[in-house]
This record gives structure tokens, C-alpha cells and sequence, in this order.
């Protein structure tokens, strides 16, 4: 046996065991195995399209209809945001601004809204022990619901039904107002009544409808959460507040609320969260167009303006600006939320 | 003499300590009684107080349930009186029967075609999606593999970003495969939720390691482990998700909108067409033939809900559960 | 038990796979015709006795009729469908949904198609002739075959086009018509000598008029018009105040002190009642002309003489006219009136599996679109929908000679719509013209119902369309 037969054999020797490593390698990486439906999934439906996303928003004039071989756009630049946030897209329709606009003043005003009744009907509900499951059903309720079916619930309330000279029926929010002496508003018709600043249209009757929808399709889940939270609240703190004889004000507002001060937080951050992103709930009440001309347009429904009209690049680039706001917020919530809650 | 006197000052405070605390004893008894009265009385004017608020509240949450399914159920010059009726006057379940009654050509759409189109979707997509969700969850709560970590951290990181930046490029991805009506589109897309991922993980990851032993001692495999053991325990989840998944189908709207034409909608598609065409012939002409008529958009909007709250009264908890954990509706 | 129910699942879960799979079917690709309207019920039972026709005629070749709900559910999918190649051969479309597919090249150029004499065979081997004849061509009413000519859009030349092209063909037509209860007006006291009623032919005359009748009818509105859009582009035409151009420098025309004046003068006819348009109302005021005067209805009622069965009723005596004209300085009356209704564009085939299939598809496709186009067809499609026919000798077919001859309001509306043949006018067609339809329609309505002024309505409305 010569030198170099042995040098082969040593090396067959080693290289057995290399693959039985390689092997069980491969084995101890089986777990990819139960995550590659998912993961194939999601590149293709997730995180492709972030990444085009990005790269989409910088494209100029890309437009999806274009002729076969094109590009589709003229270069590359910052030209859509600039065009997005000017309201200078060319093609008519919603502008951005109105529509940040709108969306902020439905969030900023329905959230807390509804955070403060929700929370004030979960004590009640923790006050009471009879029917306390069944409030808790009519309550949890409106969760169930398809926000653009009950959309259209909410605009029978407040359609007025007939012409200027001959109304058949004011809606049941204007027949509720007369009681008290109030003249029919036309809360969502062509007529509702609306403020202008310089190029903002603030439709206020508009508003109030949108902001009484929301506050009632927000309650549910915040009710829930908030009644399993005042549930949980220790005892002790309670008795405690007795001995010092607090008023019952006070102890809701310095200690119950500190004490599930938490779960305000993560609703005011979903909360706006979702308030960002509204959408189907104005198409219900307000209609496909959102209004007028969009005058309730919302974030979202700028972005599948421009999805429909073929306008690729300014969609993209709304879509981004509504991560960029969202981002912004979610970075404001927590750094507030570290310095006033109490863990 | 100073001393002597502060040591009867002292002694008689002592006493007067004594006196009081006698004293305290004596009153908080009567203040005792007192205040159970005192809190009788509170009690009730607080139940009163809360049960009233209550009931206001509950009232106005449920107003518009009420209405719509009383609207459904009137004629629409009843609907349309200058004085609302809170009861109807007149049954008019023919509303129900137009509406059902909408062939495949009609400018709405059948109920049958659009009922099969949900419910297709609905149960393809929710039990491949659970299938996915949970053989990820477990994966990423028990095994171990090289990168799992980054995946998962991925995974969390694509929840900060809003749904609508997918929706673009996804739409234009299934418009260039050409899957523009079919249920694949409808479908593929949402069978991977990342939190339920995320939540089921976590149900996973709380059951004790010893079982997992136990379990490789009985010769079990990582997959029938799964199945045998992990699913069992983490059932009321499970059941949560699948629950909260088929809702999501049941509600989605804006996705079959932009990809598939009428026929190849859903049913909250359907419902938002209203039905012009049913109205006329169902007042013989009493409406115009281009008016959508409100009572029969309400008796539409009734039975898409009513399976909704079936599924609620009959499974409460697990979708009260769900939601409580997730706060999303799908 | 659990093994039941599992079972159970298991099959329902199989079930529906398979009524996917089985939806998904796939048809032979290259002998398939797709065709997109946004027929309603009726008509679609229609178009099924041509497709029928063409079907039996060409054995082999099919044509799948896909009804899209509204024309811009029509135009969305065709937008849509283009970005993956799914796009159908045959669409019903307006000239400014053309001028948004143009943009691809995808667009057939039917100039070749019609001047074509080559032929293919029919199930009888009987060879037919794929392009028109000189005569046939000038069969149609030349005001609608003119509107699918190139010149009429902007930049065709970008995109591979030239000056002969082609690139839609009328399908059937509508107008806007003056719908009047002759009852109410003739009660008011507005009657001619012979007792007929006085129907305004002019905007003053009808303005004029509205006092008297707001008093008469305490409930009625003296205007129902279904469409503001319309009307500021027909105001706009009738009086020479510009509304859009082709001219890629400055494409809106509609922000000037004319249009503003008007606006100013129909917010106060608002104001007294006498007027009340679609956005207004919230559906078409069809709905309020069938109503009468004295339950709250309208007793002029400008609508489509396509939409001429909903205005039908017995209620009280109602007539059919011109819509009121503007009257020029030189005392000359300008009856210009708008002409809607669906063409038809071919677009190529997306995914043929040959050029020659591509080429023959096309060929059939032309074929199945001249079927359309039949008097025989025409006229029936006419008396069924209200619309008017595209082609001259449609009029000579007997069924139609027959129904117009008729007392019904579809008729009636026919035959006046006929009448203003030389009135017609259509806008110009670009890339966001229909977004400018959009807006003065919005300008109008803000400005009447008073919430904007006419001046920001339509300052606006500019804003909004891009202009600068």
C-alpha cells in the first residue's frame, strides 16, 4: 500500500462522516420544512411587495397601462411624493390632503370618544350583577357586523328621502332633532353643509356621521377588553380607597384608570391604528366616490383611487406616506405611553 | 416642676387618648351602622344610576339592528312615511323573496352564485390557512433551526406595515398571472395570518417541555406530536382563529372588488349593489326601475348578518376570546 | 364522534375544491370571443340570440358575453385586464375609455379590418367577406362613425397609430330629450291657441315659466335633469363658452366668467325651487317626472332617450321634445344636444397562442361585431332598449317602421331623437376627459345647492383636474 492509496483511504474515512453530518444537518434544519409554506406565501404576497413598493414610489410617471416593452416610467426621483402631497397628480379625484385630513379628524376625535364611553360603560357593567352577561352580548354586538352592510344602516338614519319641495321622509336623526326644535340638517346628501378652507372642504354634518359610526363600531372590542381588565383590577385597591373614603369619581379617575392605564394604551395605539386605515365604513355610508368628490375620502381610499385609475406610482407612493404616518404615531404612542403608564 | 408638669400633661393626654380611642370605638359602631345604610343607599342609587346608563347605551348600540331588521321588513312607502314607525305596519316579507330572487344576469348578481362564491372561499381558504398557521406556529415554537429567529423577527416587522402597501403589487402580480376570477386569488393571498402565527406560537411555546419528552420517549414524531397533543391542548385557539378567519372572508370587500368581476365576487360585494331592477317589479312600477330601494338593501344586509350572529350565539366565547387576544378582525 | 365530524369537514373541504376547480374550467382560448358590456337583464337576452347566430354560423368559434355592471366597471376592468394580457376582444366603451387603452398599443385598428377584402368560410363553405363596402360605410349615421376616427384623440401617433386609423365603431345611440307633463303645464295656463301645451323651446322660456308653476304645484319642482355634467357641457356647447380641447397645452377650457355667470343664475332658480338634479335627489329624476305634478314630482324632465321606458306613465299626458336651446345674439336659437351611448372597441388578443391565431381572432371578432351592427339586429336592440339605431337603414327595417310608428314613449322618444341628428355634438377625448366630466358635474352641484360659490365651484373644479 503505497503512501497516496493511503491518503485516499484516510480521506474516504473522514468524508463518510461529512456527510452523515451534512445529513444530520440537514435533518436538524427540518423545521424549514413546516415553515416553507408560509414562507414561500409570504415573499411572494408580503415582503415582494413591500420591497416594490419602495421601489415603485420612485419610479416617475409609472403608469400601469403602458406600451409592451416600455418601462412604463420616465425615471427615477421623488417626483410622486412631490406631486401626491401638492395634490398635482393630473387625473382628478381625491386629493391627499383632504384625505389626511379627514383622517385624522375622524381618528383624533372617534377614538378617544369611544375609549371614554367604553370605558365608562365597562364600570358600569363591573357595578352590576344582574343581566351582566346579557349587556355584555348587545354590547359586544356591533363587532359582528360588516362595516359597509351596517354603513348603509347608518345612512337610512340620516338620508332625507324626496326633493327641496316635496321630502318624503327626513331620516330618523333629523325626526329626533325636531323634538327639540332643531331644523333638518342634510347630513350626507349633495347638500350637507360644509366649511372651506382655502382648498380643504371640512364637511361638518358629514363628519358627525362618519364620527358617530365609528364610535359606535369601535366600542365592542374595547368594551371587552376593558371589562376584563377592570375584572382582573385587585380587590384590595378598592377596599383601600374605601377606608379613605373617595368619592366614587375618584376612584375611577385615581385608581381605576391608572390601574388598567395599560390597556387604555394599547387601545388608544390600535385604536388609531385602525383609524388610520378606514375605509370600507365611509364607502358604506358616503358611497364608492366617498362623498362628493371625495370630500370624505380617507387615506386607504386614496390609495385604491389611484390603484383603479391605472396611476401606479402615486398609489405607491400614498401607501408609503401612510406607513410613514403610521410609523410616526406608533413612535409617539410608545414614547408617551412609557412616560404616563403605570405598569 | 416643668418635668412633673409635662409628665401630667403627658399622662393626661394618655387619658384622653384613652378617652378618644373609647370614644372612636363607640361612634365608629354607630358610624358602622351608618354607613351600611349610608352604602345601602349608594348601592342602589349607584345600581339604579348604572343600569339606567347602561340601558340608554345599550338602546343606541342596538338601534341599528333594530332598524335594520324592521326596515327589512316593511313595505318601502312605509319605509318611506314622513313619521317613522318603530313597528312595522305591514309584513312585507316579499322584500326577502326579490331579493333572493335575482337571476345571474341581473345587475346584481344571484344570491345562490354569490352565496357559493363565500362559502368556497370561506372554507378552502380558512382550512388550508389553518393548516399553514398552525405547522409554522409550530415549527417556530418547538424546533430548531438555523435562522429562526430572523424569520420570525421578519415575520412581526411586516405587522407594523399597513395591509394597503401589499394590495398594489399584489394586484398587479395576479393580474399578470392572469388569476383575475378565480377563487385561487381570493384565496392565496390571505392564507398566511402572521398573528395567529404569532398567538399560536405562544399558546405552543406554554406547554411544558416534559410532554415533548414524554412524548419522543413514546416514540411519537415531531408531526404526530403535533397532531396527538399540541392541536388537543390548544384547541379553544384554534377554534378562536378558525372562527375569526371565516368571519374575515364573510366581511372582505375591497380585495374581490379590485380582482374579480360580479359573478366572481363576494357576498359583501353583493350586498352593496342594491337592487334597482327587484324594486320595480315588486311595486309594479310604483318606484322608478333605476331606484335602489332601501327596504330591500335591508333585507339583503339582514341575511348576510344573520349568519354572523348565529356563528356569535353558538360559539360566544371563543370569538369573544379570539378577539379579546387579537383585536383584529382577521 | 370526532372522527365523523372530521370526516364530515373533510368532504364539504373536498366538495368546494372541486366547485373551484370545476368554475375554473378552461375554454379553448384562440376560438373564444370575449365580449364586455354593461347590458342589463333584457338586452343580454338579446345579444344571446346574435351570439347564437354567430355561433351556428362559425361552427367552432364561441363567444363568452361578460357584463360588467356600469360602463367605468366596464373601463376598471379593462384597465385592470390589460396589465395582465386578459384583456377581452370586444368591449362596449366611451371615447375617453379608448383614450386611456391607447396608451398600450393594445387598441385593433379597425381602418384594416373594414377596408379588408379578404374572406373566411362559413359553416356553408360560403365565403364571407370580412370588411364593409363603400355603401355600407356610409350607412352610418356619419356624426357617430366619425367619433372612433383617430383625429378625435390626443397623441395616437405616441403610440403606433396614423392618421387613417380606427379605433371604435357606434353600436347604439342615445340624446338627451325633453320629457314634459302637458297636463300640468297646459293647468297652469301655459297652451297654445289650439289648447296644446306651451313647452318651453328656450332656457329663458323655461325660466320664465317657473314662477307660475312653483305657485300652481306648492309640492312640484319645475326641472328635473338627470345628469349636471351634461348640462354644463351642453351649456357650454350651445353657447360657445368652451368646456375642454385636444390641445395638450391647456385641455380645460370650462373656468370663465360665462360658465360662472350661469352657475350664479341657476343657484337662484335653486333657491325658488326650480330645480332638482340627480346628486341632488339621489336617483334619477325619471323617478320624480313619473310622479305628477301634484305628488311632489317635476313637471319637465331632461333625461337619456335611452332611458326613455322609465319615464313612461299614465298619470297625466306627457310629450317628448328637444331639450331648450340657447338663444344667440344674432336671435338664432342653438339647439346643440349632447350624443352618448356605447361604441365598440376590439382590443388584440393577450394571450393567442400564434400570430395567426391572433390575426384570425381578430378577423371573427370583426365578424361577430358586424353582427351587431345588423339593421335586423339594430332594430330590434333599438325597440327593446330606446336607444337609436347606428345605421340609416335600421329605419327601413319593418319591425322598427312598425314601433316607431307607435304611441309609446320609447317610440316617441325615437323618433324625436332622430329628428336632432344635426344637433349632436360629442367632447373631445383625452386622457382625464372624463375626470373633467366629473368635475363640472361636481362644480354644478356645489354651486347650486350653495355650497361653494359659483367661483370656487369652478375654480375648484379646475384645481382638480390638474389645471394650472
Amino acid at each position: 500500500m503505497s503512501d497516496e492509496t493511503l491518503a485516499l483511504q484516510n480521506k474516504n474515512n473522514s468524508q463518510k462522516p461529512s456527510s452523515k453530518k451534512f445529513w444530520d444537518f440537514l435533518k436538524s434544519q427540518r423545521g424549514w420544512l413546516f415553515v416553507l409554506p408560509a414562507v414561500v406565501l409570504m415573499a411572494i404576497f408580503t415582503f415582494y411587495p413591500i420591497i416594490n413598493a419602495f421601489v415603485g414610489a420612485f419610479k416617475e410617471n409609472y403608469q400601469a397601462l403602458h406600451l409592451e416593452g416600455e418601462k412604463g416610467y420616465t425615471g427615477w426621483g421623488f417626483e410622486n411624493f412631490v406631486r401626491v402631497l401638492k395634490g398635482d397628480t393630473g387625473t382628478g379625484g381625491a386629493s391627499f390632503m383632504q384625505c389626511l385630513f379627514n383622517t385624522f379628524v375622524f381618528t383624533f376625535i372617534s377614538v378617544p370618544l369611544s375609549t371614554l364611553l367604553a370605558l365608562l360603560i365597562s364600570v358600569g357593567l363591573t357595578r352590576i350583577k344582574v343581566l351582566q352577561k346579557a349587556y355584555q352580548t348587545v354590547f359586544f354586538l356591533p363587532y359582528l357586523t360588516n362595516a359597509l352592510a351596517m354603513g348603509a344602516v347608518f345612512a337610512t338614519f340620516f338620508t332625507i328621502v324626496g326633493t327641496s319641495r316635496n321630502v318624503e321622509t327626513y331620516g330618523l336623526m333629523n325626526n329626533f332633532l325636531s323634538l327639540f326644535g332643531i331644523k333638518p340638517v342634510d347630513w350626507i346628501g349633495s347638500g350637507s353643509p360644509a366649511w372651506h378652507w382655502g382648498s380643504l372642504n371640512v364637511p361638518w354634518a358629514k363628519y358627525i356621521v362618519a364620527i358617530i359610526y365609528e364610535v359606535w363600531s369601535g366600542l365592542p372590542f374595547k368594551i371587552l377588553i376593558l371589562f376584563s381588565a377592570l375584572q382582573n383590577v385587585n380587590k384590595q385597591y378598592y377596599d383601600a380607597a374605601k377606608i379613605d373614603s373617595a368619592s366614587k369619581s375618584t376612584v375611577l379617575w385615581k385608581i381605576t384608570a391608572p390601574l388598567i392605564s395599560p390597556m387604555l394604551s394599547y387601545l388608544l395605539i390600535t385604536g388609531l391604528m385602525g383609524g388610520m386605515k378606514q375605509y370600507s365604513a365611509i364607502v358604506g355610508i358616503f358611497g364608492a366616490d366617498m362623498g362628493i368628490d371625495y370630500d370624505m375620502g380617507t387615506m386607504v381610499g386614496y390609495i385604491y383611487q389611484y390603484i383603479e385609475k391605472g396611476a401606479t406610482g402615486f398609489a405607491f407612493a400614498g401607501s408609503l406616506l401612510l406607513f410613514a404616518v403610521i410609523m410616526v404615531f406608533t413612535g409617539i404612542n410608545l414614547i408617551v405611553s412609557k412616560k404616563t403608564v403605570h405598569y | 416642676m416643668k418635668d412633673l408638669e409635662n409628665k401630667e400633661l403627658l399622662n393626661q393626654e394618655e387619658v384622653t387618648e384613652v378617652v378618644e380611642v373609647e370614644e372612636a370605638k363607640a361612634l365608629a359602631a354607630i358610624d358602622l351602622n351608618k354607613e351600611k345604610a349610608r352604602d345601602k343607599r349608594a348601592k342602589i342609587v349607584g345600581a339604579i344610576l348604572s343600569y339606567t346608563f347602561l340601558t340608554i347605551c345599550a338602546f343606541f348600540a342596538f338601534l341599528p339592528f333594530y332598524w335594520m331588521v324592521i326596515s327589512s321588513l316593511k313595505p318601502e312607502y312605509e319605509y318611506r312615511r314622513s313619521v317613522p314607525t318603530f313597528f312595522p305596519h305591514e309584513f312585507y316579507f316579499k322584500n326577502y323573496a326579490a331579493v333572493l330572487s335575482q337571476t345571474d344576469t341581473g345587475s346584481s348578481g344571484s344570491f345562490l352564485q354569490i352565496i357559493v362564491n363565500t362559502l368556497v372561499v370561506g372554507l378552502v381558504s380558512t382550512s388550508i390557512g389553518l393548516v399553514v398557521i398552525v405547522i409554522t406556529s409550530y415549527a417556530l415554537a418547538r424546533m430548531e433551526f438555523k435562522g429562526k429567529n430572523l424569520l420570525f423577527t421578519l415575520m412581526l416587522a411586516t405587522m407594523m406595515i399597513p395591509g394597503e402597501m401589499f394590495t398594489l403589487t399584489n394586484y398587479l402580480t395576479v393580474s399578470k398571472w392572469g388569476w383575475n376570477d378565480t377563487f385561487t386569488v381570493l384565496i392565496l393571498p390571505f392564507l398566511v395570518s402572521i398573528y395567529y402565527i404569532y398567538l399560536l406560537r405562544n399558546n405552543f411555546k406554554q406547554i411544558p417541555n416534559s410532554l415533548y419528552q414524554a412524548a419522543k420517549v413514546d416514540g411519537l414524531s415531531d408531526a404526530g406530536y403535533l397532531v396527538k397533543v399540541m392541536v388537543p391542548l390548544t384547541a379553544p385557539t384554534l377554534i378562536s382563529v378558525t372562527l375569526l378567519k371565516f368571519i374575515a372572508t364573510w366581511n372582505s370587500y375591497i380585495w374581490p372588488r379590485l380582482v374579480n368581476t360580479q359573478s366572481w365576487q363576494l357576498i359583501t360585494n353583493w350586498v352593496t349593489r342594491g337592487f334597482p331592477d327587484r324594486g320595480a317589479k315588486l311595486y309594479n312600477g310604483l318606484y322608478g326601475t333605476t331606484m335602489a330601494l332601501t327596504t330591500l338593501r335591508m333585507a339583503a344586509v339582514c341575511m348576510v348578518s344573520l349568519p354572523l350572529f348565529i356563528l356569535f350565539i353558538a360559539f360566544r366565547k371563543y370569538i369573544m376570546h379570539g378577539v379579546s387576544k387579537s383585536g383584529t378582525k382577521g | 364522534m370526532k372522527k365523523s365530524i372530521l370526516s364530515v369537514l373533510l368532504m364539504v373541504f373536498l366538495a368546494a375544491l372541486m366547485v373551484g376547480c370545476e368554475r375554473q374550467q378552461a375554454t379553448d382560448y384562440d376560438k373564444t370571443i370575449i365580449f364586455y358590456s354593461s347590458q342589463g337583464d333584457k338586452l343580454q337576452g338579446l345579444t344571446k340570440l346574435a351570439i347564437d347566430a354567430f355561433e351556428e354560423k362559425y361552427p367552432g368559434w364561441k363567444v363568452t358575453h361578460t357584463p360588467q355592471g356600469g360602463y367605468d366597471d366596464v373601463r376598471d376592468k379593462i384597465v385592470s385586464d390589460l396589465q395582465g394580457g386578459l384583456q377581452p376582444d370586444l368591449a362596449y366603451c366611451y371615447a375617453d375609455h379608448v383614450a386611456l387603452y391607447l396608451q398600450t398599443g393594445k387598441v385593433v385598428d379597425m381602418a384594416k379590418l373594414i377596408n379588408s377584402t379578404q374572406t373566411v368560410l362559413d359553416k356553408d363553405e360560403k365565403e364571407v367577406v370580412i370588411g364593409y363596402t363603400a355603401e355600407e360605410i356610409a350607412d352610418f349615421v356619419p356624426g357617430y362613425y366619425a367619433e372612433g376616427k383617430a383625429q378625435n384623440f390626443a397623441n395616437y401617433k405616441d403610440y403606433g397609430y396614423d392618421d387613417d386609423s380606427m379605433f371604435m365603431l357606434p353600436f347604439v345611440k342615445s340624446t338627451e330629450l325633453l320629457y314634459v307633463n302637458e297636463t300640468a303645464l297646459i293647468k297652469a295656463g301655459f297652451k297654445n291657441a289650439d289648447g296644446s301645451a306651451k313647452v318651453a323651446t328656450t332656457w329663458d322660456e323655461l325660466w320664465s315659466q317657473g314662477a307660475t308653476l312653483v305657485k300652481k304645484y306648492p309640492t312640484a319642482t319645475v326641472l328635473g335633469y338627470d345628469s349636471e355634467a351634461n348640462w354644463f357641457i351642453t351649456m357650454c356647447q350651445q353657447n360657445g363658452w368652451g368646456y375642454t380641447s385636444t390641445s395638450a397645452d391647456n385641455h380645460y377650457l370650462f373656468n370663465n366668467e360665462h360658465t360662472k355667470a350661469w352657475l350664479e343664475e341657476l343657484a337662484g332658480y335653486y333657491t325658488k325651487g326650480y330645480i332638482v338634479t340627480q346628486m341632488d335627489y339621489g336617483a334619477y329624476t325619471s323617478n320624480l317626472f313619473t310622479k305628477g305634478a301634484d305628488d311632489g314630482g317635476v313637471i319637465y324632465c331632461i333625461g337619456s332617450s335611452g332611458g326613455a321606458s322609465y319615464q313612461a306613465t299614465d298619470l297625466f299626458q306627457w310629450g317628448v321634445y328637444a331639450i331648450p336651446g340657447s338663444r344667440q345674439e344674432d336671435g338664432s336659437i342653438n339647439k346643440s344636444v349632447i350624443s352618448q351611448g356605447p361604441n365598440l372597441v376590439m382590443l388584440e388578443c393577450g394571450r393567442c397562442s400564434s400570430d395567426e391565431a391572433k390575426e384570425l381572432k381578430k378577423q371573427m371578432t370583426f365578424l361577430f361585431l358586424k353582427e351587431l351592427l345588423n339593421p335586423v339586429f339594430q332594430a330590434q336592440f333599438s325597440i327593446d332598449s330606446g336607444y337609436n339605431p347606428s345605421t340609416q337603414s335600421t329605419y327601413q327595417v319593418d319591425a322598427y317602421v312598425e314601433h316607431l310608428a307607435g304611441k309609446t314613449i320609447t317610440a316617441r322618444a325615437c323618433v324625436v331623437a332622430k329628428t336632432l341628428t344635426n344637433d349632436f355634438f360629442t367632447s373631445p377625448a383625452f386622457v382625464g376627459s372624463s375626470g373633467a366630466r366629473t368635475q363640472v358635474g361636481n362644480a354644478l352641484n356645489f354651486a347650486v345647492t350653495g355650497q361653494k360659490t359659483a367661483a370656487k365651484a369652478l375654480a375648484d373644479a379646475y384645481a382638480n383636474c390638474g389645471g394650472k
